[in-house]
């Protein structure tokens, strides 16, 4: 400390003992924190500072010095005692007592019989609030009064000056109250007036007191009791004082259990209340219960509570068929509220990436068929987020059930993802097969070839031929499973379109043998100059005596009569040819004959 | 030392925190240079120039600055000032500087010039190395003075332990809380929750062994109609209830948080203008437990605030058997506050009668057990009801039974007698005590007595 700080008074040896050994307990305090930080709870390590820490405190309280307590005071700085910080920190960061002392702890105590669960909390508590992870609804101060320690306390000072007043000063609105509360401000029993300083609205205005009668059932209904009905009044008349009995010490237990058990029901009751109280909601009022609903729901799926979940909404459906009649289109909106927010990304995200789990999934996906209509468009938003394959497509299942439509799918294909773009076309092809193919369509160009084959796979025949100037050039793709389910509906169809495609096919896609065979032959059956051109060129260059069977036997089944001079050639050999050659003169042979009866090529 | 570093960690400060503790620092820094500077160094040029203008800056909101020093604290203007990291590092180091001319305040009264400061800083400068630097406090400085406080005053600034006007101040700190919060919720800025809690906490503590002068606090028709007092009060009997119940301190808070933001939706209301309630008014009086909601929603959804929401609507709703919760906990001391201290011109109901209709109610519309409970809190005749006594004397609850067998015989201050004006406390609960009380009386009978003189006796 750099402080010019005044002159430190001189212990006694007994002070010094004590402040030596407290510096010693800041500095195992710190390590504990330290620890809290880096060790899970139970880890032996962290257990063994815990031990050590409860054990040189105990020993500081039982010891030589017979102390009481042991009173440290807290500085931004670290602990003091005597005036004198103890190994003070000498930065921010540094500081473990920094965040205690802005939220006015000044001392904190520790008492004889000090215990090692006390300890514990203590550091639960103080790792907590360095951590930043009370939240907003506590301090440190609050959550260590609430854990009621017993050994361990702290002195918390909200400020020192509130009682103290000088002249000229103005007073404190806090000093106004408690001077009005304190001469007794405004007496009992209506006789309000007005009251100096204060911002009270109803100022000057005088009450009347009265007693209770059958004729008050508006009034009471007004102050707190809005369904009191003319039966509740009647017992009214008849109640005698006389009759209260007092609590036992088991009754007051059983009510405080019963009291307390509730809190576990709170999300439930949370919702019931949203609903209930929406039914007298504005139309402006119901926007705001929609988020307010989607707050309250996303908590629920935070907690993983998405069972309670499908429980609540289930029973929320149900609620609002029954009851009565004269709300039921109230209920409905207000229903159509809760259902609503589901699809607020607070819940919808969490909810989605809840199918992951295996546990979980079959809730979350109960819970997404309460979605609204036309909640396609947000599902589908999500469809990217679940990361195993099943969750993936449990939750396009899911979006079949809200139809969505072939336009959207198709836009979100250009710019999905793999396994996106494939559960689009799973979802498309879950609308039926001519509506799916806009999607396909564009699933074809995806860069993904796993996209492409999905695009293509289970094709109708009709639906092929249907788009065939589309289809028809995949047939010379180089991925087998995409040209694969293509190639039957054409040649089947005898379609001359895909014999362009088929011809760019054989002369640059490596394709093996039985393929090139199947090709050649398929040519063969399309006939036309454009296959026969084909074939005659896949005749030339054929260098095995197998595909130049094939070649020829399907330029004779073509009736191609550009082909007579290469069969003529291959007829013609002198040496060797074999198979070849036999097969050459049988197709000439059928092109003699094809010439005679009237027909040539096809 | 740089404003970025006054900033650290400072989020959840006010502006006029982080003000107090940077002037806390200017003060220092300046008397520090001028401890190892002369006065026409360039190096103490800054210091200056930046005190003068936080004296500036902090002058158009205070006709003066006060800083003062007790035991270990600093007051600005009378308030605490919380002291950061850097500043109390500052705040240690002004202490000794100002331990060497004896002195214990400097205060800032007028607009003041360069000129003026130099002159003080200087004085200070000179008298600080002097071999008599406490002459200093006998030296006058425009616009600045500096002394030591004197001991009478340092016993008031200390802060006092009078245990019923903390009860006092307890109850009050709870609804000023309570209303700041609303205000933050209606300027849709952050709530601070926690100073709730930290209120309920304190009022817990403050009201241990004072109940009969907190019941009688909430009572009071001061600030009546106010919605912040409505919710005080109902809490500061939750809490009341819930010590009797002995609920753990956790869920003791958790039920009076319910307890504080239960009603929150009144604060819509407009306020009535005639004694009875018209249709209208009962319609908009139903949908403030959805205002009440939606508000709550609003705000910071932290863990219990589920809890809250199902309050808020539970409270007014019937209790069925086997179904009670904290809103249980809420709904008798809200409808006995809405009762006996509504917003005028609103008829007031007599407490005595009040109980009678919550009686009435028990096993319907509310859990049996809870009106017993609430019953053994407050007593027959609440602190503060006029009574009539079957001898003729008239006078005021000052204390619930300690009996709770004897729900209807509370101590009496008894203000009149059958001869005139009185003064004596009965305790009808005194064994051959044969006095009982005949029933409530309308307070104007009794009108000059202040009940709180006898509560804060």
């Amino acid at each position: 400390m750099s402080a010019a700080a005044g002159a430190e008074v001189e212990l006694t040896a007994d002070q010094q003992a004590e402040l030596d050994a407290a510096t010693e307990v800041a500095a195992l305090v710190r390590r504990v924190l330290d620890g809290a930080r880096t060790f899970p709870p139970g880890h032996k390590t962290l257990v063994g500072y815990y031990a050590t820490l409860h054990e040189r405190l105990t020993a500081l309280l039982n010891g030589p010095l017979d102390l009481d307590e042991l009173s440290l005071g807290v500085t931004p700085l670290g602990f003091k005692l005597f005036g004198r910080v103890m190994n003070p920190a000498e930065s921010l960061g540094d500081s473990f007592t920094h965040a205690l002392f802005l939220d006015g702890v000044h001392q904190l105590v520790f008492s004889k019989g000090l215990t090692a669960s006390d300890l514990e909390t203590l550091i639960a508590i103080w790792r907590a609030t360095l951590d930043g992870k009370l939240g907003d609804t506590h301090t440190f101060c609050t959550r260590f009064w609430e854990a009621d320690l017993q050994t361990v306390h702290v002195l918390a000072v909200e400020t020192f000056s509130e009682g103290a007043t000088s002249e000229g000063k103005q007073k404190s609105e806090l000093q106004v109250v408690v001077d009005t509360l304190s001469s007794g401000g405004g007496g009992y029993g209506g006789s309000t007036s007005s009251i100096a300083g204060t911002s009270g609205i109803y100022s000057g205005s005088v009450s009347r007191v009265s007693r209770i009668t059958r004729n008050d059932l508006e009034q009471l209904r007004a102050q707190g009791m809005p369904d009191l009905t003319d039966q509740d009044l009647a017992r009214f008349d008849a109640t005698e004082r006389a009759r209260v009995e007092s609590l036992s010490p088991a009754e007051l237990t059983k009510l405080a259990e019963d009291l307390a058990a509730r809190t576990a029901q709170q999300i439930e009751r949370a919702t019931d209340a949203l609903f209930q109280s929406g039914i007298r909601a504005s139309p402006e009022e119901l926007l705001n219960l929609r988020r307010a609903f989607s707050l309250v729901l996303s908590a629920m799926v935070k907690a993983g509570l998405l069972a309670r979940m499908r429980e609540v909404l289930t029973r929320r459906v149900v609620a609002a068929r029954e009851g009565d009649v004269n709300d039921m289109a109230a209920r409905f909106e207000v229903l159509g509220q809760l259902m609503g927010s589901l699809v607020a990304p607070v819940v919808l995200e969490p909810l989605v990436a809840a199918l992951d789990d295996e546990a979980q999934a079959p809730h979350a996906l109960a819970v997404l068929r309460f979605l609204p209509g036309g909640a396609s468009s947000v599902l589908l938003s999500w469809l990217s987020l679940p990361e195993k394959p099943a969750a993936r497509r449990a939750l396009s299942d899911a979006i079949v059930a809200h139809a969505p439509s072939a336009e959207e799918l198709k836009e979100r294909m250009g710019w999905a993802d793999e396994e996106t773009a494939l559960e689009l076309l799973h979802i498309a092809n879950a609308l039926g097969v001519e509506a799916s193919w806009p999607v396909r369509k564009v699933g074809l160009a995806h860069p993904s070839p796993a996209v492409r084959r999905a695009a293509v796979s289970n094709l109708p025949k009709e639906l092929v031929l249907a788009h065939k100037a589309e289809l028809a050039p995949l047939l010379a793709s180089p991925d087998p499973d995409i040209r694969g389910p293509l190639f039957a509906p054409f040649i089947a169809a005898k379609e001359p379109t895909a014999a362009p495609a088929l011809g760019t096919l054989l002369r640059r896609v490596k394709v093996d043998d039985a393929e090139r065979r199947r090709v050649i032959v398929a040519l063969g059956t399309l006939g036309g100059s454009e296959a026969c051109g084909v074939l005659r060129s896949e005749l030339t260059q054929a260098k095995d005596e197998e595909l130049k069977l094939a070649c020829i036997n399907a330029l004779a089944h073509a009736g191609d009569e550009k082909a007579r001079p290469l069969l003529e050639e291959a007829a013609g050999k002198l040496l060797g040819g074999g198979e070849v050659k036999k097969a050459a003169q049988a197709a000439l042979k059928r092109l003699d004959f094809l010439k005679k009866a009237g027909g040539g090529a096809r | 030392m740089s404003e970025e570093l006054l900033k650290l960690g400072e989020d959840d400060v006010d502006v006029s925190m982080r003000f107090a503790r940077g002037f806390l620092t200017k003060v220092a820094r300046c008397l520090k240079t001028s401890t190892m500077h002369r006065m026409d160094n360039a190096a103490m040029q800054a210091p200056l120039h930046a005190l003068h203008e936080a004296v500036r800056s902090g002058m158009e909101e205070s006709p003066q600055l006060v800083l003062q020093m007790l035991d270990d604290n600093f007051f600005l203007n009378r308030e605490i000032i919380k002291l950061d990291f850097t500043s109390y590092e500052a705040g240690h180091m002004l202490t000794g500087l100002l331990a060497r001319i004896g002195a214990q305040e400097i205060a800032f009264t007028g607009p003041l010039t360069m000129e003026d400061l130099r002159a003080f800083v200087g004085a200070y400068q000179m008298f600080s190395a002097s071999p008599n630097p406490t002459a200093m406090l006998a030296q006058k400085f425009a616009h600045v003075t500096v002394r030591a406080i004197p001991q009478a005053e340092l016993e008031r600034l200390k802060p006092k332990v009078d245990a019923r006007q903390n009860v006092v101040r307890s109850y009050a700190n709870l609804a000023l809380v309570i209303g700041q919060q609303l205000e933050q919720m209606r300027a849709q800025r952050q709530v601070r929750l926690a100073k709730v809690r930290r209120a309920i906490h304190e009022i817990h503590d403050a009201s241990a062994g004072f109940e009969s002068l907190l019941l009688g606090l909430t009572r009071l028709d001061a600030f009546t109609g106010q919605v912040r007092f409505h919710l005080a009060a109902v809490t500061a009997m939750a809490v009341m209830m819930a010590r009797r119940l002995k609920l753990p301190r956790a869920k003791l808070a958790d039920a009076c948080m319910s307890a504080a933001f239960h009603d929150i939706g009144l604060d819509e209301i407009a306020p009535p203008k005639a004694e009875v309630v018209t249709p209208d008014e009962l319609e908009e009086l139903e949908r403030v437990p959805l205002k009440t909601i939606l508000r709550l929603a609003e705000g910071a959804l932290g863990g219990d605030a589920l809890e809250r929401i199902a309050v808020a609507w539970e409270h007014g709703q019937r209790a069925t058997a086997g179904n009670v919760g904290f809103a249980q906990l809420v709904a008798v001391p809200c409808v006995f506050d809405r009762l006996t201290r509504p917003a005028p011109p609103r008829r007031v109901t007599l407490p005595d009668e009040a109980l009678r209709l919550i009686l009435s109610q028990a096993g319907t519309r509310f859990d049996a057990r809870v009106v017993r409970l609430f019953v053994s809190v407050v007593g027959m005749f609440p602190v503060g009801t006029a009574v009539r006594l079957n001898s003729g004397e008239l006078g005021y609850v000052v204390e619930a039974p300690k009996d709770v067998a004897n729900f209807a015989r509370p101590k009496v201050q008894v203000v009149k007698g059958a001869g005139g004006p009185a003064n004596y406390v009965l305790d009808l609960g005194q064994p051959g005590e044969a006095r009982f009380i005949t029933g409530s009386v309308d307070p104007v009978e009794l009108q000059g007595v202040n009940v709180m003189e006898f509560l804060l006796g």
